[in-house]
């Protein structure tokens, strides 16, 4: 679960966030949209515990980001804008540094690592240098370096950014699935990337969020493209 | 404690595969040879120069410690200023850089954690410095009779202030995104480190004893005359605190911008 109540963050004199408020329930697949500046990577970096808010609340998986950061980082899988891999390690070298540091058991590693290689079909690559291989590999290294340890709640920032159709519908499949007892919230500005594979459109814009659309109920992506414009619109005349 | 260990791992991966690592053991390796050389052959040049005039008496007062040894630990001390800057100059700000960062710091890991683990990964490869140094000494055991003490003592100032060195590096690289401003950042600070008590002898009172008190050169001269003072030993051990307490307050705020 994710719960997320009245976010607030400055940097200097701009408002990135202005009052941020949103659930995400247990088996959930949420997307987070809005245009580029509107505020998800703040709001997903507060989740991750790499930010502090300034005011407000969030939790993760039931601990609040700020009083109990390490049971939220026991709990949660992070991808963040720009993958953080090492690019002079190889795949298997870098998941069992994401396995060890993230907590799993030493004698659980080598299958977790093996486990997640398969998932993110990443076997053909697993012995070679990150720093080598094209950008749709490095993406999914870096999803399944959010995944290896197998958290309960798992935050995506943009996880199909620069990857080719092929490569975007084979994320998309693999973070279908992830639903089950998993929280997942990912984040995109491509309409048609969440109405694909998210139950919940959760709209943000100007740090505020504008919309929040179950998209089970609403059947169509094109109503959620009114929605999504409809309610960055709104924010612009107003 | 599997975690740091972990952080270490991956820590001296970075290293030797970068290849940073190769870089300043080879660097070191030449240059302290050619120290080493230059000082082994003067000394030799000038025992045969006394032999040959008949000068048995000025011949009793060289030795090889204070000719060879001590010499050789000062200049050694002097190469770190510029081999540790690029050692260290990646330690957090390349991890910025890169992005990984954001992998540590939302990993179950505490910044104390994190700085121990790559100083001990820092470390480590610092610490063959040590050996190529005592490789070079012990070569002279072997073709001369030097005294054991003051090679074992300058060995062991040797290490103390490379470790206070590198963390004082990890310090300053832990406070900026770009290792360039690192390295420059970390030698401008041992610069100061060797510098600061050059106006201490126009000097007096609590002034020139503060000057003296910072000087690491005048800390670690005991050590290569044979001597181990507990406010040398704790001058040293002050620099590690310092600079690991630094790095860890700085990754530990690094999340409240």
């Amino acid at each position: 679960m994710i719960a997320v109540r009245g976010l607030e963050k400055r940097y200097g004199d701009t408002a990135a966030l202005a009052g941020v408020s949103f659930t995400v329930p247990t088996g959930t697949i949420a997307g987070f949209l809005g245009p580029n500046g509107a505020g998800k990577t703040t709001t997903l970096r507060i989740l991750s515990t790499y930010l502090s808010p300034d005011t407000g609340t969030a939790e993760v998986a039931g601990f609040d980001v700020l009083r109990r950061p390490m049971e939220v980082r026991r709990r949660l899988g992070y991808l963040p804008e720009q993958p953080p891999l090492d690019l002079d390690h190889t795949v298997r070298e870098y998941l069992g540094f994401c396995s060890a540091v993230r907590g799993v058991p030493r004698a659980r590693r080598r299958r977790a690592v093996d486990g997640v290689v398969e998932r993110c079909g990443l076997s053909s690559v697993a012995g070679r240098l990150i720093g080598n291989l094209s950008k749709g590999f490095r993406q999914r290294v870096g999803l399944a370096q959010a995944l290896v340890h197998d958290p309960e709640v798992i935050v995506l920032d943009e996880p199909t950014v620069g990857l080719d159709p092929q490569q975007i519908r084979e994320i998309r499949n693999l973070i279908r699935s992830l639903a089950g007892e998993r929280t997942v919230l990912l984040s995109s500005h491509l309409l048609p990337e969440v109405a694909m594979t998210c139950s919940r459109a959760i709209v943000i814009h100007r740090g505020r969020i504008a919309a929040d659309v179950d998209l089970a109920g609403e059947g169509a992506g094109a109503s959620l493209e009114d929605t999504f414009l409809r309610a960055t619109a709104l924010e612009l005349e107003g | 404690m599997s975690r740091i260990a972990a952080i270490v791992a991956r820590e001296l991966r970075s290293l030797v595969y970068a290849p940073i690592a190769w870089i300043v053991w080879t660097l070191f390796l030449f240059v302290a040879g050619w120290f080493f050389f230059s000082s082994v052959y003067q000394f030799s040049a000038i025992v045969a120069t006394y032999a040959g005039m008949g000068q048995e008496g000025a011949l009793d007062r060289l030795n090889l410690n204070d000719f060879v040894i001590a010499g050789l630990f000062q200049n050694l001390l002097v190469l770190f200023l510029f081999l540790v800057p690029a050692l260290t100059m990646r330690g957090f700000a390349d991890e910025r850089r890169q992005g990984t960062d954001e992998l540590l710091l939302t990993a179950p890991v505490s910044p104390g954690q994190i700085v121990a683990g790559k100083y001990l990964g820092l470390l480590a490869v610092a610490l063959v410095l040590i050996l190529a140094a005592g490789f070079y000494v012990a070569l002279l055991t072997r073709y001369g009779d030097p005294e054991k003490g003051p090679i074992l003592t300058g060995l062991l100032g040797l290490t103390l202030a490379l470790a206070a060195l590198v963390a004082l590096g990890f310090a300053v690289s832990s406070t900026t995104k770009s290792p360039v401003v690192a390295a420059v950042g970390a030698f401008v600070t041992f610069l100061l480190l060797f510098v600061v008590d050059w106006p201490a002898e126009s000097t007096s009172g609590w002034l020139q004893a503060a000057l003296h008190g910072l000087s690491l050169p005048g800390h670690f001269e005991g050590f290569t005359r044979g001597t181990v003072a507990s406010v040398d030993v704790a001058y040293f051990l002050s620099l590690i605190a310092l600079g690991l307490f630094t790095a860890r307050a700085t990754l530990a705020s690094q999340r409240w911008r």
